[in-house]
């Protein structure tokens, strides 16, 4: 059958007005479902079509969610385009606060006053969820640094108290945070729920000490230059780690239950189970994963370790183990027989 | 038309050239204007639709017994609804998109939304206005400024070079 829309052969006569008896109204719920390109690019059509655009919901909407990806056909937007298309809609969005800010970029070097320009927008539009990823498929460093503060206090709107008071979700994937900045965060925002930051360089000795008691998740993860980290925050139900071994970094978390690990510290949990006693026996989640490109991997993993984990109230496990083909997972089950209370158990084995 | 068993309530509905149309009350109230008139009272006789014509009325019923036939799945839902578009000309959707912003139907309303815009995305201008029987009221300094002004949203899109 012949899709009646892509006939070019039909009397295009039979059409005509057919758009323009439509009432403005309609016309911009039509152009709300178009991508904010092609929405502004009916501007050329006729008079009546210039400024429709702007009407549309994205200008005065609470959530703004842009990614360079397309989601549905995985097609990747040109850099220049894309910076385009979110420099745009910020400067006509019209709604005076925002409480979703998501950006996805493929960023390239370190220096961009564009995405300066993003940071500050969602500072002063008071925004409540801010997601910023700057990282490239391959997850080669872009190096971009996240403003220090003496210069977005600079750049805040009159009227606005200080710099990301509104924050409840900050999410930093492949963006360099400084340490100081990551406290000035905890410090002066007072409904911080959660805090993720991931392959941030200058991330070296974290300090996470929640004055406010509502900071509830927590991830750190490829922060590969970490040297240190303290955990003192006394609602703190979720933490993932992916990174190097460090000392243990729960100071005061006694509500944490749901536990995320990857890299050497997700292997000395597992081979090391006495050095994490002291609070291995709260959690209620636990999520493992096992890369094999590290020194506890010549272990021998047929044996089980001298002291067993404490997981008396362990009710769900997820072991993500990179695996040699062949190779016995039988020393796994020191975990499950750690966990008397365990009532889900999901493994996952990538063969190397 | 409607299914007669097992569904009591029928109701009336009138086109504003004259059509009776017969539809299981279950159906017709996917229409909010018309979930309205039924909570009112107003539904008794004949329901007057003086802004919609018998043939998009008829349309829009199939619609309504085909999507309220199928049950909450969201997944089948919208594959009834982007067959049931599947075949409509230009015409017909625009007649839809009013007749379902009259009769306060959100659904049918996003989805021929949706398809009218995704017909005009990365389309030349000058083919959408002959589709959709634009008028272009600029002056060529007019529309050459207006291009320029979004230049960068020109990238990758059909040129008309018919035009």
């Amino acid at each position: 059958a012949v899709d009646p829309l892509d006939d070019d052969d039909r009397e295009d006569s039979r059409n005509n007005c057919m758009i323009e008896k439509l009432p403005d109204d309609i016309l911009i719920s039509i152009l709300s479902c178009m991508r904010i390109d092609e929405a502004m690019r009916t501007s050329v059509l006729s008079s009546r079509w210039r400024y429709l655009w702007r009407y549309m919901d994205i200008f005065t909407s609470d959530t703004l969610v842009f990614d360079y990806i397309d989601n549905e056909t995985g097609t990747k937007m040109k850099r220049k385009k894309f910076k385009n298309l979110v420099n745009y809609v910020l400067n006509s969005y019209r709604g005076p606060f925002l409480d979703t800010l998501i950006i996805g970029y493929n960023k390239l070097g370190a220096r961009s006053r564009d995405v300066d320009n993003w940071i500050v927008f969602a500072m002063n539009k008071e925004v409540e969820d801010f997601q910023l990823d700057l990282s490239n498929l391959n997850w080669s460093h872009c190096g971009y640094k996240f403003p220090k503060i003496e210069k977005l206090s600079s750049l805040l709107h009159e009227g606005i108290e200080a710099p990301f008071r509104s924050l409840r979700s900050l999410i930093l994937v492949d963006v360099d945070i400084e340490d100081e900045l990551v406290r000035y965060f905890l410090e002066s925002c007072p409904y911080i729920e959660k805090l993720s930051i991931t392959a941030s360089k200058t991330t070296k000795n974290l300090q996470i000490v929640d004055s406010f008691g509502y900071l509830e998740e927590l991830e750190i993860s490829h922060c590969n230059n970490l040297q240190s980290m303290e955990i003192s925050a006394l609602n703190l139900v979720y933490f993932k780690y992916q990174g190097m071994k460090i000392r243990l970094p729960f100071k005061n978390t006694p509500n944490l239950s749901e536990l995320a690990l990857g890299g050497h510290f997700c292997d000395s949990f597992i081979y090391e189970p006495n050095k994490h006693s002291s609070y291995s026996d709260q959690l209620v989640d636990l999520v493992l994963k096992l890369q094999a490109n590290n020194d506890f991997y010549f272990l021998d993993r047929t044996i089980v370790p001298p002291d067993s984990a404490q997981l008396h109230n362990l009710e769900r496990l997820e072991l993500t183990i990179e695996s040699q083909v062949g190779e016995s997972l039988l020393f796994f089950t020191s975990l499950i027989k750690a966990s008397p209370h365990l009532q889900e158990f999901k493994i996952k084995v990538n063969v190397i | 038309m409607a299914a007669e068993t097992g569904t009591p309530t029928t109701l009336t509905l009138k086109s504003n050239d004259d059509e009776l149309f017969s539809v299981a009350e279950s159906a017709a109230i996917l229409s909010v204007t018309i979930r309205n008139m039924v909570e009112d009272g107003c539904a008794g006789g004949v329901i007057p639709l003086d802004n919609v014509d018998g043939k998009t009325l008829a349309s829009v019923i199939t619609y309504m017994n085909g999507i309220s036939a199928i049950p909450a799945d969201e997944e089948k839902k919208k594959s009834y609804r982007d067959k049931f578009l599947s075949d409509k000309d230009f015409e017909t959707l625009a007649d839809m998109v009013l007749a379902a912003n009259y009769l306060n139907m959100s659904c049918l309303m996003d989805a021929v939304s949706a398809k009218i815009a995704q017909v005009m995305e990365k389309k030349s201008v000058g083919w959408v206005r002959r589709k959709f029987g634009i008028e272009n009221d600029y002056t060529p300094e007019e529309e050459a400024a207006v291009k320029e002004e979004h230049k960068w949203t020109f990238e990758g899109v059909e040129t008309d070079d018919d035009n």
